[in-house]
């Protein structure tokens, strides 16, 4: 400490000099020639450079990014879910009302050079429905105008609602049935502009099976009759044979923002086993999107109709009537809700995108079931309102929800595909 | 115990902070002296040779989703580097100075990279790629050249082939390295496949490519009417490719890839050329590493690849209207609340925008163009760490593009109607209006400084190019200390004129002039701004060896 005494007097002094010296210093005041730099900035940069030289490292992605990108990869839609041949997951591909489905899917559509696709699939449900699936397809077997291929199916469906027939059927009546559907079907398609117009021809054979269902086991055959739900008694086979047409300017299919999608089908269900279930059906659909605002907004419009010829004398098995209610037509009332010979169902919504991969949409149903098709009138419509949110890719909506309000009450949907 | 006296701690303090704040902004310590005597530099050192280095990949997914979700933090960025001391850059194996620096002729602007290798036939098809957003495929032509292959689609039979060459026009005489990108039109029989051709799958799987494969692809092409295909032919870029560069980092087996990425100015100037050309797509996945050797010496060259998704393109379709205007992924909830709040019923200005030929060039015009709020699809590190000193880089140089320059470069993209290379020039013309309004106030946009008859002289750029009138400015000057960093100012010395203590000052010398907009002309946007300008002294002359600009940072 005492050593120190001298400088504790002297320091303050002589820091405030030190600082005044340096502030003055003659090369402040540029009347002293100023050393240049022995270096030059080529120089320091080309050392620079040789530094680095000496301690270079491997280069390589971070930890992190390497793991993943072995893991998932940049398309993991691909490599996960189809694209790739060989063995992938599938999500969805049962009926509605399945619940959350996934399966296993073995794809090869580079067979013959792409010639010829192969796929074969198996699924489960959360509701315990199950599907089995094999397709075998032939693109391009005439060129790049005609298509072919050919589709075996098994969906054992373990519930599936029923309200009875018609539209005055009431929401407390509801039960439930099992449908076991087998199918054989092949399509060819022909298609002279591209995507944009299809004709094609579909024959198929399809076995028929309905039991109890796992909800409500046997009481849709104790409460209705043969009359009331054709066919619920005894099922049948079919001879399916028809045409059809479609003509699509939609500009994204799966996720249409502009165009307009016209499609129009004959079946004829021939019954190959029991005789008294031959009908004839029509069906049709028309879509059209307007958009405005840069396409950040569009009107989606739709209507569809079922109408069905049963043979003289024939009807029209409930389990292949046409249904309303549910995540796709009224979705504002259970799924399957309303069934009958006929029907016919308008959508209009209004969606905006919220940013890229979010729309939202408010939308209303109207429709409504019939026995003939001179029953048909604009009125006793079964109307709903609600709203939703999709989310999409670029090019589709991959998922969606959608909440309806109706008389009934409301639905909540969650879906993997776009409504239309 | 030694204690300094507060009465004594103050002043000596004060000395210590007048010392350091004389130094020479943006200097590290003083270990290194402001200015060198080969100051300014124009071009970067020969670079060092490089070994075998590997293909190193972006994983293009994690890119997108880990720059998105960095993006909701701030970033604080320092001054950029890759810089000589006049603020430009120098020419490397990232960026030759060219229309900047030197006007180009229109021949030199329309030859671009290359229009030498046009590809002849016949052609053979060497594989494909059918899957993903843009169908391609790679051919070899008569003369064994390579070239990468992308129809353009079948509702705008130009767009991507234009978009593809002018972005490699523009961005070359910019100063970027790019590919040579052709426009060709391909006929049926030009072609055949290579029995060994494959197709690429996802996964890096593959297989032999078939007529198939080709159909497919014509199905997503234009087809004209005589059933030929008009498709942009990129030639293969010379050397041997070793993967994208990043936006951010180095590469680390790189010896002349000295600085970070993200502070490199050529790439954080970059966001305003992508801003003029509506270059979405700005991502690592669209560069292009090729090891190359010139002058015996083997080093990494840079290069910008795959403009499809600029101008109004996106690749294979018109561009989605919001590119540009916002990030595909929203980095904060603002606009989604909006959105969702007013049910869609309030539209943005680009949601209203109207587009001059959205068949033929896209979604591209310049009504709703806001440089400022320009964004990429994603966030792009280098571009968010960007300053106004960066940005007016980068504007100079748009501006230096006059209407004939954009047209002559337009017309390399061969539009079947010439309204349209009229209207695209247009908008291009009002975007870099618009960059040089934006980013000339951002910073004083003094430039072209010498000592002309003993006075510094310089040009107004706002003003040269008609953004404000012409105004008056005031000058300080000072003496500077190359080593320590020191301004000392000269209290008699307020014009431009060169002060009379200048011609004291012994050769190799430094003065320093700030100049500030004066008080009569100055607005809002000038305070904090200004521009300092380091002379040597040079014999009986003074150059021009720096140039600082101060933006009141906020």
């Amino acid at each position: 400490m005492r050593l120190l005494q001298p400088l504790r007097k002297t320091l303050p002094w002589s820091l405030a000099a030190l600082c005044l010296l340096a502030a003055a210093a003659p090369r402040a005041s540029g009347e002293e020639p100023p050393a240049e730099p022995a270096e030059t900035r080529m120089a320091s940069l080309e050392r620079a450079q040789r530094e680095r030289a000496a301690e270079l490292a491997p280069a390589g992605p971070d930890k992190v990014e390497g793991v993943l990108e072995r893991r998932i990869g940049d398309d993991p839609m691909n490599k996960y879910v189809g694209g790739v041949p060989g063995l992938h997951l599938r999500f969805g591909g049962l009926p509605s009302g399945a619940g959350f489905a996934l399966g296993l899917e073995y794809k090869r559509p580079d067979l013959r050079d792409g010639m010829m696709m192969f796929r074969a699939s198996a699924a489960a449900s959360t509701n315990l429905w199950h599907g089995l699936e094999a397709e075998l397809g032939f693109p391009r077997v005439g060129g790049r105008f005609l298509d072919a291929n050919l589709v075996a199916r098994r969906v054992d469906a373990t519930s599936i609602d029923y309200f009875g027939p018609g539209e005055d059927s009431d929401e407390g009546d509801r039960c439930d049935f099992r449908s076991e559907e087998n199918s054989f079907e092949g399509t060819l398609t022909f298609k002279p502009a591209r995507r944009h117009l299809k004709v094609g021809l579909t024959a198929g054979y399809l076995l028929f099976n309905t039991g109890p269902g796992d909800e409500h086991g046997d009481e849709m055959e104790r409460r209705f009759t043969p009359q009331q739900a054709p066919g619920v008694d005894h099922q049948t086979h079919y001879l399916k044979l028809g045409p059809f047409l479609d003509i699509d300017t939609r500009d994204k299919p799966d996720d249409p923002h502009k165009g307009t999608h016209l499609r129009l089908q004959f079946d004829r269900f021939d019954d190959r086993r029991r005789g008294g279930y031959s009908f004839g059906r029509i069906g049709g659909s028309l879509e059209h999107y307007a958009p405005f605002f840069n396409e950040k907004r569009v009107i989606a419009l739709r209507a569809a109709t079922e109408l069905s010829y049963a043979d003289e004398g024939d009807a029209v098995p409930f389990y292949l009537q046409p249904t309303l209610g549910g995540s796709s037509d009224l979705r504002g009332y259970a799924r399957h809700r309303f069934r009958d010979d006929n029907m016919f169902v308008a959508s209009a919504e209004y969606r905006w995108e919220v940013f890229t991969l979010l729309d939202a949409a408010l939308f209303a149903d109207a429709g409504k079931v019939f026995h003939r098709d001179r029953d048909f009138s604009f009125d006793k419509m079964e109307i709903d309102g609600g709203f939703g949110f999709r989310i999409k890719t670029r090019d589709a909506v991959v998922f969606r929800v959608d909440t309806a309000f109706s008389r009934e009450g409301y639905g909540l949907w969650f879906a993997f595909s776009h409504v239309f | 115990m030694v204690r300094i006296q507060p009465r004594f701690l103050i002043p000596a303090a004060t000395l210590l902070a007048l010392l350091l704040a004389g130094r020479a902004p943006g200097r590290a310590g003083g270990q290194a002296p402001a200015f060198y005597p080969d100051d300014p530099i124009a071009a970067e050192p020969a670079p060092v040779a490089v070994g075998d280095i590997p293909e190193v990949e972006v994983y293009n997914l994690y890119d997108y989703l880990w720059q998105t979700a960095r993006a909701a933090t701030a970033v604080e960025a320092a001054p950029a580097k890759g810089v000589n001391t006049l603020g430009e850059v120098p020419d490397s194996a990232w960026f030759t100075n060219r229309h900047g620096r030197r006007r180009m002729t229109k021949e030199e602007l329309r030859r671009g990279p290359g229009d030498g290798n046009a590809p002849l036939p016949p052609f053979l098809i060497v594989g494909a790629k059918t899957e993903g957003i843009t169908p391609g495929f790679r051919m070899r032509d008569a003369k064994g050249r390579l070239f990468f292959v992308k129809p353009d689609p079948p509702g705008n039979p130009e767009l991507i082939s234009a978009a593809d060459v002018l972005g490699s026009k523009f961005f070359h005489a910019i100063g970027y390295n790019t590919p040579e990108n052709y426009i060709v039109r391909m006929r049926r029989p030009d072609w055949r496949i290579d029995p060994k051709a494959r197709v690429s799958l996802p996964s890096n799987l593959s297989r032999r490519m078939s007529e198939k494969d080709m159909g497919e692809i014509l199905d997503k092409a234009a087809l004209l009417p005589d059933g030929s295909m008009r498709v942009i032919a990129s030639l293969g870029i010379p050397g041997e490719g070793v993967g994208p560069f990043r936006y951010e980092g180095t590469r680390t087996d790189d010896p002349n890839d000295l600085f970070p990425h993200e502070d490199r100015r050529d790439l954080r100037g970059l966001y305003v050329f992508c801003a003029w050309l509506n270059h979405t797509d700005a991502k690592a996945a669209n560069s292009y590493n090729a090891v190359v050797t010139e002058g015996g010496v083997r080093f990494v060259k840079h290069y910008l690849i795959d403009f499809g998704s600029a101008f109004g393109s996106d690749g294979d379709r018109a561009k989605d209207a919001r590119f540009g205007h916002a990030y595909q992924i929203p980095v904060s909830a603002g606009p989604v609340l909006r959105q969702l709040g007013t049910l869609g019923m309030a539209p943005y200005d680009w949601e209203k925008a109207r587009y001059p030929d959205p068949k033929t060039t896209g979604r591209i015009e310049s009504a709703a163009f806001d440089p400022e709020s320009w964004t990429p699809n994603y966030p792009n590190p280098a571009f968010r760490r960007r300053l106004p000193e960066d940005e007016y880089w980068a504007a100079k140089i748009v501006m230096a593009f006059t209407d004939e320059d954009i047209r002559a470069l337009v017309e390399t993209g061969r539009y079947s109607d010439p309204g349209v290379a009229d209207r695209l020039t247009r908008v291009l013309a009002e975007r870099r209006d618009k960059i040089g309004r934006a980013y000339f106030s951002k910073v004083l946009p003094l430039d072209n400084f010498a000592v002309r008859d003993g006075r510094l002289a310089f040009d107004d750029l706002a003003a040269l190019h008609g953004f404000r009138p012409p105004r008056e400015y005031q000058i300080s000057w000072a003496a500077f200390d190359n080593r320590g960093g020191a301004a000392t100012p000269f209290a008699d010395a307020a014009s431009f004129e060169l002060p009379g203590r200048f011609a004291a000052t012994p050769e190799g010398g430094y003065v320093a002039a700030t100049i500030r907009a004066a008080a009569a002309g100055a607005t809002d946007a000038d305070a904090g701004q200004s521009v300092t300008v380091y002379l040597r002294k040079k014999g009986a002359d003074a150059e021009v060896v720096g140039i600082e600009r101060s933006f009141g940072r906020k």
